[in-house]
Parts: structure tokens; sequence; C-alpha cells
């Protein structure tokens, strides 16, 4: 495969060291911003910064949405709980009540 | 992290202690508030559980995990549901199944990537579905270890009671008969083999966690391989 020497975007007299991992335009050396290791154009990082800025707003939006979820469910959970902590002890009572004893001379 | 482990179990130990005396004296009248007690102490340790798994997770990964406040709420909320399943849902076994190990999963994978808590839990059920024979084969292990443990502690108790005691001590068997009072050593040792177990499960599970993970991204990258293999052939 032959390579074709491309040219920058912004610049078509400059030869691009590489593409937008975003927009995948050829930029030039001036025009590229490495940020995390990759390269990015203008628009491209602005494309990031607004997709990670949707992100942030979803999961905190997300997060929100849990702790009230919590405040509101939670009284009711523990009250189902104690429910059945009382009830399981109650039943356990009731089993040491039996005649044991007799059971084992049963054995 | 045994010292975060024995902060969060504290209250409810000691809830479970007055519990255990008032089955064994048979005090039905302080059930009701020893159990609201023991409610409170399992809000404590559940809000300290996650804590203990987030320490074990720092080890795994050699770095610190994602903040625990930030999503601490998304975590007691998918424990809450994930109980729900194990207490109504323990009869048909298969609800209980995915809810024991999805709620052991919760903080490890919420603290790892941090994304939305619906995703977060589909991907636990897919990784627990994927891996359900192996997880059927640890919870299996683990019931039999405890049930065993429980049986052997009960045999104790039963020997103690109906041979060593009476021959050692020259008491009448008579006497030593299986009193309510007695009742009370075989639930405290219940109860400390059911910590011991929960503490095992609490760090195991979090390592459970990322050999799920792990074999999970290691047939994605062999399907990955298959593919590429595939083209060039
Ligand atoms: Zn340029």
């Amino acid at each position: 495969m032959a390579i074709k020497k491309k040219m920058c975007v912004n610049h078509p007299d400059r030869p691009a060291i590489g593409e937008c991992v975003i927009t995948a335009r050829p930029i030039c050396s001036e025009c590229t911003t490495r940020y995390e290791g990759v390269n990015y154009s203008k628009e491209g990082l602005e494309i990031l910064r607004r997709r990670r800025a949707a992100e942030a707003r979803r999961s905190s939006g997300g997060e929100r949405l849990a702790a009230a979820l919590l405040a509101l469910g939670s009284p009711l959970f523990l009250f189902l709980l104690y429910l059945f902590y009382l009830l399981s002890f109650e039943a356990v009572i009731d089993l040491l009540q039996l005649e044991w004893r007799d059971v084992f001379q049963g054995l | 992290m045994l010292p975060l482990y024995l902060a969060a179990m504290a209250p409810y130990s000691a809830a479970m202690l007055f519990v255990i005396d008032a089955i064994s004296t048979q005090h039905r009248s302080a059930l009701p508030f020893w159990s609201a007690l023991l409610t409170l102490a399992t809000l404590w340790r559940w809000l300290w559980l996650p804590a203990v798994q987030r320490r074990v997770q720092e080890d795994v990964r050699g770095e610190p995990t994602l903040p625990l406040g930030k999503h601490l709420a998304k975590i007691l909320l998918i424990k809450a549901g994930a109980s729900f399943a194990i207490l109504w849902g323990g009869l048909i076994v298969i609800p209980a199944f995915y809810g024991f190990f999805l709620s052991a999963f919760a903080a490890p994978a919420l603290l790892e990537s941090g994304g939305g808590m619906f995703r977060e839990v589909k991907r636990a059920l897919l990784w627990i579905h994927h891996s359900a024979r192996r997880f059927a084969g640890v919870s299996l292990a683990l019931t039999v270890a405890f049930m065993a443990a429980g049986l052997g502690a009960f045999l104790l108790q039963l020997v103690m009671i109906s041979t060593l005691l009476p021959s050692l001590l020259g008491l009448e068997a008579a006497d030593l008969s299986l009193t309510l009072r007695s009742w009370s050593w075989f639930l405290c040792l219940a109860y400390l083999l059911f910590v011991l177990f929960d503490y095992y499960w609490t760090v195991a599970s979090v390592m459970v966690f990322y050999d799920a993970q792990s074999r999970q991204l290691g047939s994605d990258l062999r399907l990955r391989l298959g593919t590429i293999q595939g083209r060039e052939a």
C-alpha cells in the first residue's frame, strides 16, 4: 500500500502528523493537542468535553435518584427486616420449647 | 481489614448476644426491643461492610478505588434489593442465588467502574449468569462447610451434656439434661460460625469478583483473537 502524504485540514501547506481520534481528520503538529495519550483536534476536544459533561450529569442524576429511592424505601425496608427478625426469633423459641429430651431418648 | 470488620460487627454482635439471651431464657416480651436494636445494628453493618470490601479491593488493585461516599447510596440500594431477593425468594432457590452474589459484587463493581446503577446491576447479573456453574460450586461448598460446622457444634454440645460432663465432673446426667440454658451456648457457637463465614466471604467475594471479571475479559480476548485469525486465514 502506497503511503499518501496527508495535509492538515486547517493548514493545507503543512503535512499532518496524525488524525484526531474523534473527528478522524488529519492535523499538523500545531493543531494537535495530546490528551490522555492520544491526539485531538480543537473540534475533537470540544466534542470530548461535551460528552464527558453529559456523562457526569447522567451519573450524578443516577446518584441523586439512588439517594432519593434509598431515603424513601429504607423505612419500609428496615421495618420488613425487623418483622423478619422478630418472627424468626419467635419461631426459634417455639422450636426450643419442644421436648428435646424426649426426642433424643426416642432416637 | 480485620479492625474495620470488627467495627462493622460490634453493635450487631452485642445485639445478637442479647437476642440469644432472650431466646434461651424465653423472654418473649424482650424480643421486640432487641429485634429493633438488631435491625439498627444491621444498618450499621451494611454501612461498614462496603468499606471492608473496598480495603480488600485496593489491595487487589494495588491502587485506590473510586471514592466510596459518592457511590454508597447506589451500593446500599443494590444490596437492599439483593437481600429482598434472598429473604423473600429463598424458597425458590434462584433469586436467592443471584441475590447472594449480586449483594457481594455491588461494592467492588461500582467502585471499579463508577457506572450507572442499572448498568452495573445488569453487568453483574450477566457475570453471575455466565459463571453460574462455578458460582453454584462455590455456594454449595460454603453451604456444606457451614452446615458441617453447625452439625459439629451441635454434636459437641450433645456429647458434652450427655457423656463428658457427667463422667468428668461426676454430675448426674439427669440434672444436666438439655435445658434451655444450654441452648444459649449452641446459639452463641452458631453465631460465631456465622461471623467467621461472613468475614471470609466478605473478603473472598472481592477476589471472586475480579476472577469473574478477568475470565469475562479473557473470553472476550479469545473471541477477538479468533476473529482476527479467521480473517487472516
Ligand atoms: Zn494545522
